[in-house]
């Protein structure tokens, strides 16, 4: 999986392409955990996601928390949406 | 001239070392005193000796004058004729006063003269002359003829009127002077003594000429014993002191110089002396210490050189045999153990994945010990498994090793190498023998298998060895070893053999349960008993490989997440990439990773069926007892999803179905998917 990070001011936009699996899904951990002190909103833009287990969930969830709530998540796969709804997560987080 | 302080040592009752502090007094100062005194000492004695043999030549001298008195004498007055007229005629008497006082002046007398002792003992002159004339007047008269003087008589005329000196002198003082008198009888025709003659030396005369000559030779003394002092001080300053000094300064830098410089100390000698041989000897002796002491410092340098190198060695050989044995498969059980002898040799053993169904055992020892028999092992054992890793047949393996062995053997080592090769699916066994003992089974049946013996490596570049094969049973094992283990020998020189080693492995026949562990340890244990008391003298080493072949067939996939590419891959190729086989995926890997997590087990299993439209995934594993089916899987809120929980929803929602079982201490848990 790669990460294509762009910021706008305070807002950064995440790009994921590739499988978030266990084994990848540290180094979007790792993003989160870089991300600048000044950064209070983030999108995940998903277009070129495949897949995602739960350990890809955690992840978005944290990030959720992280950004009290400003995290949008864009160009969801329909079957990586499905896992969202599997899990709940469309019921917090806003997708566009 | 320089005073050191010099210490001598000395030891006290007490035992402590006192110092007495020594004067220092240099050869040159020492010799220049012995020859001062023997100056004073001989000057002396040659002024007496020369003084009196001075004394005694003027008396000689004197001698002649008296006897050149005593013949005019005896021509005179020798006859009875001449003393009558002596008597009586004056002219005559004058005459013959004349003569002797010219005999007087002639001779540098004093006096001379003629007179004879009366019976009453008076002496009566007859004659007396003077060297001086005024004194000549004097002395004629008062000395003159007939007349008497009561002198005693001196030694010397009583021995002559005894007849028992032909003449002599006496050193007379008197009122006419300090004389030496030179007395001498005057015969008559018969031989009688008639008159003597005396003639006077003045003492004072011969003094002052004695005394010249005396220092003369003083003065000439003394200036040889300066000129051989200069000369002999020159000299040992030049061939003695300069060398010892120059030697005593070499000594002291030679003690101070660390690095023990040789130093070359030919000086400008035109001959050999003492002085010489010891600048010799110690030159010898500095160069034998410089040599000694480079040498105790290569031996102290090689020394620990050597024992660094075989620890390192001794390190390599060590961390050379494998220390883990997680292996893919549990179809297969390994165990292998080394005991190096004090020394660094030559043996290793080896045990390896070539690929998920085949197991490698290889066990070597090389010809010798030290470093070049350790890193001879490294390379063989590198070779080896090089060659097996790539595809090669156990025998392959052998001979091309033995190729590149003989291609480059500068020590002409050698090694004895077996290997063999377990495939874990079919029990087939295959191996290759390159010189070693023949291995040992065990387990169903305790044998030795009757192996090709083959050509060690690095001696031939002809073939070592061929490929033999053997199918293993379920619960058959392989024993291999070195000849440390067999070759031990106890108190009495009687080897362990390899019939005590076929029993001692015998004896352990549960060997499933008691692990491979025991079988090893039990060997090397009873070697160890066996040789007790004396030194190993060989490494002793012993690998063995247990086929237990108790695994549902499947992939062996090891408890690591990076392994779940394996059954991703298998799924999606199987199932084709689609949403469906990513749901399948998902399942997978969240059943997978609680496995990696939570199990602990060391042995995980996959393995899938799939019919036409529908797919099954088998996982096993021998970890903790987990029923996933049964499993409480709460329905978390949005804030806890963080913290994980979903994985069995996730599996129970993208599963079709879920099958647990729990067999033979393993977690068997089928999932169906059904295709779309």
């Amino acid at each position: 999986m790669t990460i294509q990070k762009t910021i706008n001011g305070n807002e950064a936009v995440l790009s994921l392409e590739g499988w978030l699996d266990t084994v990848e899904s540290p180094k979007l951990q790792a993003e989160l955990d870089n991300l600048e002190s000044n950064i209070d909103s983030l999108v995940l833009d998903l277009a070129g996601l495949q897949y995602t287990s739960s350990s890809g969930i955690r992840q978005i969830v944290s990030a959720y928390k992280k950004m009290k709530g400003a995290l949008v998540i864009r160009n969801t796969s329909e079957g990586v949406m499905g896992v969202f709804k599997a899990t709940g997560l469309d019921k917090k987080i806003s997708f566009e | 001239m320089s005073i050191k302080g010099n210490y001598m040592e000395g030891t006290n009752s007490n035992g402590t070392v006192i110092k007495r502090k020594k004067r220092r007094v240099s050869i040159l100062t020492r010799i220049s005193v012995i020859f001062l005194l023997a100056a004073v000492v001989s000057g002396i004695c040659s002024a007496v000796l020369i003084r009196r043999y001075l004394v005694q030549d003027e008396a000689r001298k004197c001698e002649l004058a008296a006897r050149t008195a005593e013949i005019s004498a005896e021509l005179i007055i020798g006859s009875i004729d001449a003393a009558k007229r002596m008597k009586t005629d004056i002219v005559f008497r004058d005459y013959v006063h004349e003569l002797f006082r010219d005999l007087c002046k002639a001779a540098g007398l004093k006096y001379i003269y003629i007179y004879r002792f009366r019976d009453d003992g008076i002496r009566e002159f007859i004659m007396t002359a003077a060297g001086d004339d005024a004194e000549d007047e004097y002395v004629s008269k008062v000395r003159g003829f007939g007349k008497t003087s009561d002198t005693p008589i001196f030694d010397i005329e009583k021995e002559i009127l005894e007849g028992k000196s032909e003449g002599g002198y006496e050193f007379v003082k008197n009122k006419y002077g300090d004389v030496l008198s030179y007395i001498i009888p005057i015969n008559d025709k018969n031989g009688d003594i008639v008159a003597l003659v005396g003639v006077d030396y003045s003492m004072a005369f011969i003094n002052e000429r004695v005394s010249d000559s005396v220092e003369t030779w003083i003065i000439i003394i003394v200036l040889m014993f300066i000129l051989a002092f200069v000369a002999s001080r020159i000299l040992i300053k030049a061939s003695v002191l300069k060398p010892l000094l120059m030697l005593s300064e070499r000594m002291g830098r030679f003690i101070e110089n660390n690095e023990y410089k040789y130093e070359n100390s030919e000086r400008n000698s035109h001959f050999e002396d003492e002085v010489s041989d010891i600048e010799k000897s110690f030159d010898r002796m500095t160069q034998d210490i410089s040599g000694y002491l480079k040498e105790i410092g290569n031996l102290n340098f090689e020394k620990a050189q050597n024992e660094t190198q075989l620890s390192v060695a001794k390190r390599i050989q060590n961390g050379i045999v494998p220390e883990e044995f997680s292996l893919l498969s549990d179809s297969c059980e390994t165990y292998g153990l080394m005991l190096p002898a004090k020394s660094v040799g030559g043996d290793f053993y080896d045990i390896f994945n070539i690929d998920d169904k085949r197991v490698c055992m290889v066990i070597g020892d090389i010809s010798g010990k030290s470093v070049s028999a350790a890193l001879f092992m490294v390379m063989v054992k590198m070779y080896v498994k090089e060659n097996l890793q790539t595809g090669m047949s156990p025998a392959e393996a052998l001979n091309n090793t033995n190729l590149d062995l003989c291609r480059s053997n500068p020590e002409n080592m050698f090694a004895t190498v077996f290997v063999c090769v377990l495939d874990m699916n079919t029990g087939e066994l295959t191996y290759a023998n390159a010189g070693h003992n023949k291995p040992l089974l065990f387990g169903n049946r305790n044998e030795y298998i009757e192996v090709k013996t083959g050509m060690p490596l690095g001696m031939f570049t002809d073939p070592v060895a061929e490929n033999e094969k053997l199918r293993l049973k379920k619960g058959d094992g392989i024993f291999v070893y070195t000849d440390g283990v067999t070759e031990s020998i106890n108190g009495d020189s009687i080897q362990f053999g390899e019939t005590r080693l076929n029993e001692t492995v015998a004896t352990k026949k549960d060997t499933a349960s008691e692990g491979l562990r025991d079988v090893v340890r039990t060997v090397v244990d009873s070697v160890m008993t066996f040789a007790e008391g004396l030194e190993q003298f060989d490494d002793i080493t012993c690998a063995a490989l247990y086929y237990s072949k108790d695994a549902d067939d499947g992939i062996v996939i090891k408890r690591d997440m990076k392994s779940f590419a394996i059954i991703r891959n298998t799924l999606l190729s199987v199932m084709g990439d689609n949403d469906n086989s990513r749901n399948a995926v998902l399942a997978c890997e969240e059943i997978f990773a609680n496995i990696v997590s939570y199990s602990g087990a060391d042995s995980i299993h996959f393995s899938f069926e799939k019919s036409e439209d529908i797919c099954y995934v088998s996982f096993s594993d021998n970890g903790v007892p987990f029923d996933p089916v049964n499993a409480a899987a709460p329905d978390k809120e949005f804030e806890d999803l963080d913290t994980g929980g979903m994985g069995i929803m996730l599996v129970r929602m993208y599963s079709d179905e879920m099958i647990y079982s729990r067999k033979d201490n393993r977690n068997n848990l089928m999932l169906k998917f059904v295709k779309a």
